[in-house]
């Protein structure tokens, strides 16, 4: 019989008078990698915080490893030695990998730190895992992958028998993806268990022995082996695919013109050297990053962090700074937590971006003019809300309305799926096709593909190098990854 | 629920940062009824007078510090551009320079001092903290350096007893419509800083860099000129302050406004002005420079010891900033709910 590591029972947890988790029931065993799909994200970080702290539980029982940890009866507030990885580092920046992972335990008892004998301690673990990290090496300059990697072994020293790997998938690119799948599987035969965290089933059904479908703080069905991708797992994509399925047909009719808007030429960033890419007026261009530093790098470079050390960026053959230009709309990723101005108005918000093109909006009759026209579209109610109050779905609205008002050509958006369920998924999806539909270019920036494939017109991967590859949509269907909706391009 | 339908006090009370104006105000009212009950004298007109003449310095400061705030930083050169502002004046007046190009003068180097400050926090990214400590210490070394490591003379002796009263009047003891001059110029500063700040695109510019400073550089907003901004304004109501402080004592003195960026700091957070950024309207700066003026002018009334006073107004600015906090992480609606 197999053993039990984690056991979340009846378990009711109400938070700011909202039930959060309601008669929630989890088992994970021993050796398990059990996966996680939230249909929607209600409950999903509240299940993530009773994982590591308990916090006082309405109804049910919690248990780890043998223990009962926390039940509705006698609530104990301390931590649980679970680990959590995700798109937030947990380690110490400015120390090191062996510090990270050996002096920052509990339990660590000397004084008097030798780095020598961590060096070796740390040699036998990552030749088990077959990954080359520099044991001295600072965590700040890791790359991400490296970074889940020493998240992942500082739990496994610790002795977390249960580690969860939320939406790691935006992290890290599908070569490493695969790497830590490896690395999963390795410890999973010798005992460890994880959680695994993500809104995509191919992941999932790669990496899962079962998975659970989370909705509305219940777990409303869990599957293992072929079920998975039976009908049941299926039905709650099906409105998804189906929306795809249609808008790809509509993208195979319309005929545009190969229009130049946005050009970058010769652009050399800190590790991006000589980069070169076009973008076209009303298409959606992804491009996959497939090395994290030149991501990085390209963010910074789009958020006016770092201003490009040679080369230039055009719109219609106009040299424009970034993200000054007008021209130009920059979607940060998490965008109802990055791009929300929380102490102002909804109005103000709203209103952000336009200044760029008209200074005087904040007179009255201008906001009236913006609220008359968008009030029926976005809810007459959400002008009188505090912004924090707005659901998920408002802010998405909220901030990709902003975007439309500011009338921009091109539109980038950073990672738009990322954090988002499958309800939100579909909603930011519908967003991006609303800006194609006006006329604008919406260019995807990612790791990896996931859900981008579904409005892509044209896919660019680049490493460090610049660009590896360029396909157009036709030659979707080719690609010898695994990702969404790649079938749907096969079977055209 | 539709806005138009809202009544103004709704709409008003709807305004953020306007319960923390509000609750300053009635703290305002209360002190000055209960120095009041005590001492007879605090109601006479005289006082009043004084009060709202010895306010205003604090006002123009607050709003200074307030803008500052707003966008999430910090300006400590206040104090020295007041004593800058105050001997370089001083100190043309004496040399006989017509009152009007020494004061232009000395908004000059003001200004200066507020670019550089903008430049380093908004362009070179310095802790704010850092930045203006530097630009504290150049603007007090400037100070003194003005006349040699000395109080000016009277400024009389350089533009003659006329000139000399006229400046005076202008900026400290005249009177207009029976209240001070000063009162008078503070308060136009007042209306036009918080036009500025509640009805412009660079005042919205100012909430945003407080609130979110990428979401802003992704909107479009120019960070380095909105943080820059910002420090102009406070450098202008430095300047200000520098000249009432010349027109009260009649002279240049280097210490003039030592600790006066504290006492900035002080009457915007009392009026509800987050020292995180973001929130808070200058109303409540004029509430919390009434509330630490009326303190100061009530407790020496009653006869209490500068050290009694010191203690009685920190406290106070302890608890409104831990009121600040408080209010921003949710303790108490958890509290309550729990």
């Amino acid at each position: 019989m197999r053993q039990e590591v984690f056991r979340m029972e009846r378990v009711t947890y109400i938070e700011k008078g909202i039930k959060r988790l309601e008669d929630f029931n989890l088992q994970i065993y021993q050796g398990e990698i059990m996966g996680l799909i939230p249909i929607n994200a209600h409950g999903l970080q509240e299940l993530l915080l009773l994982m590591q702290t308990n916090m006082p539980l309405y109804d049910g029982h919690i248990y780890y490893c043998g223990e009962r940890i926390n039940s509705w009866k006698n609530p104990r507030r301390c931590a649980n030695r679970i680990g959590i990885i995700d798109a937030n580092s947990r380690l110490v920046e400015h120390m090191t990998v062996t510090d990270n992972i050996f002096v920052l335990r509990q339990g660590f008892r000397q004084e008097v730190i030798q780095n020598k004998l961590l060096r070796k301690q740390l040699e036998p673990f990552m030749s088990d895992i077959e990954v080359d990290i520099v044991a001295d090496a600072y965590v700040d300059r890791l790359s991400a992958f490296e970074r889940v990697v020493v998240e992942l072994l500082r739990a496994v020293v610790a002795g977390y028998r249960l580690i969860v790997l939320n939406e790691i998938s935006t992290v890290i690119n599908g070569e490493e993806l695969a790497k830590l799948y490896e690395i999963i599987h390795h410890y999973g035969r010798r005992g460890f268990s994880f959680l695994y965290v993500s809104p995509h089933l191919e992941e999932i059904m790669e990496v899962c022995d079962r998975v659970a479908l989370l909705s509305n703080g219940r777990i409303q069905k869990v599957a293992q082996g072929e079920e998975m991708k039976a009908e049941i797992v299926e039905g709650y994509t099906l409105e998804f695919d189906r929306m795809v399925r249609y808008h790809m047909e509509n993208r195979n009719q319309a005929v545009w013109q190969k229009k130049e808007i946005l050009s970058f030429s010769h652009v050399t960033g800190e590790v991006l050297q000589d980069f070169n890419m076009k973008v076209y007026e009303g298409e959606c261009l992804v491009i996959q990053n497939l090395d994290n530093q030149v991501f990085q790098d390209i963010l910074q470079v789009l958020y006016g962090d770092r201003k490009v050390k040679k080369g230039n960026c055009f719109i219609s053959g106009k040299r424009v700074q970034l993200p000054a230009s007008k021209e130009i709309a920059v979607i940060a990723a998490e965008p109802t937590k990055t791009m929300i101005f929380g102490e102002l108005s909804y109005m103000d918000n709203l209103c952000m971006g336009l200044s760029r093109r008209v200074p005087g909006v904040w007179k009255r009759n201008m906001r009236e003019s913006v609220r008359k026209e968008y009030g029926p579209v976005l809810g007459e109610e959400v002008f009188g809300m505090p912004v924090e109050r707005l659901s998920e779905k408002q802010k998405y609205q909220m901030v990709y309305t902003r975007v439309l008002l500011q009338k921009p050509r091109v539109v980038v958006c950073v990672q738009p799926f990322k954090g988002a369920d499958l309800a939100h998924r579909v909603f930011v999806w519908k967003m991006m096709e609303m800006l194609l539909d006006k006329g604008m270019s919406v260019v995807i920036l990612t790791i990896n593909l996931a859900d981008s494939m579904s409005l892509a017109d044209r896919l660019i991967r680049i490493g460090k190098d610049g660009i590896i590859q360029e396909i157009n949509r036709e030659d979707f269907g080719s690609l010898s990854i695994t990702a969404p909706w790649l079938s749907l391009y096969r079977t055209e | 629920m539709n806005n138009k339908k809202q009544s103004p006090i709704r709409r008003l009370l709807a305004v953020k940062g306007m319960g923390a104006a509000l609750t300053a105000f009635v703290g305002l009212i209360i002190i000055y009824i209960a120095f009041g009950l005590i001492n007879q004298a605090v109601f006479s007109s005289n006082n009043i007078l004084n009060l709202l003449r010895s306010m205003s310095k604090y006002l123009l400061i607050g709003i200074a510090q307030s803008y500052v705030l707003i966008t999430g930083n910090i300006d400590l050169s206040i104090g020295s551009m007041v004593a800058m502002s105050a001997m370089i004046s001083a100190t043309l007046m004496t040399l006989g320079v017509n009152p009007l190009l020494a004061v232009m003068i000395a908004l000059l180097c003001c200004l200066v001092i507020g670019i550089i400050n903008g430049i380093l926090v908004g362009q070179f990214k310095l802790p704010p903290f850092i930045a203006t400590l530097g630009t504290m210490f150049v603007g007090r070394g400037i100070a003194y350096m003005v006349n040699n490591n000395r109080n000016t003379d009277a400024i009389a002796t350089g533009i003659g007893k006329e000139a000399g009263d006229k400046f005076q009047n202008f900026f400290y003891y005249g009177t207009t419509a029976g209240v001070y001059n000063t009162f008078w110029i503070a308060i136009i500063m007042f209306v036009i800083f918080f036009f500025l700040l509640s009805k412009t695109r660079t005042g919205r510019h100012i909430y945003a860099i407080g609130s979110n400073i990428d979401a802003a550089k992704l909107s479009g907003v120019n960070v380095v000129a909105t943080t820059t901004k910002a420090y102009l304004v406070s450098a202008v109501c430095s300047w200000v302050v520098g000249l009432i402080l010349c027109a009260q004592a009649g002279m240049g003195n280097m210490e003039a406004g030592n600790m006066y960026e504290m006492y900035g700091v002080a009457a915007g957070v009392i009026g509800g002005v987050s020292p995180l950024g973001g929130t808070g309207i200058l109303l409540g700066t004029l509430a919390g420079s009434a509330v630490w003026q009326t303190l100061e002018n009530g407790l020496n009334m009653i006869g209490a010891q500068v050290g009694i006073q010191r203690l009685v107004i920190g406290i106070i600015v302890v608890v409104a900033v831990l009121l600040d906090v408080v209010l921003r992480s949710g303790q108490f609606t958890k509290k309550k709910k729990g």
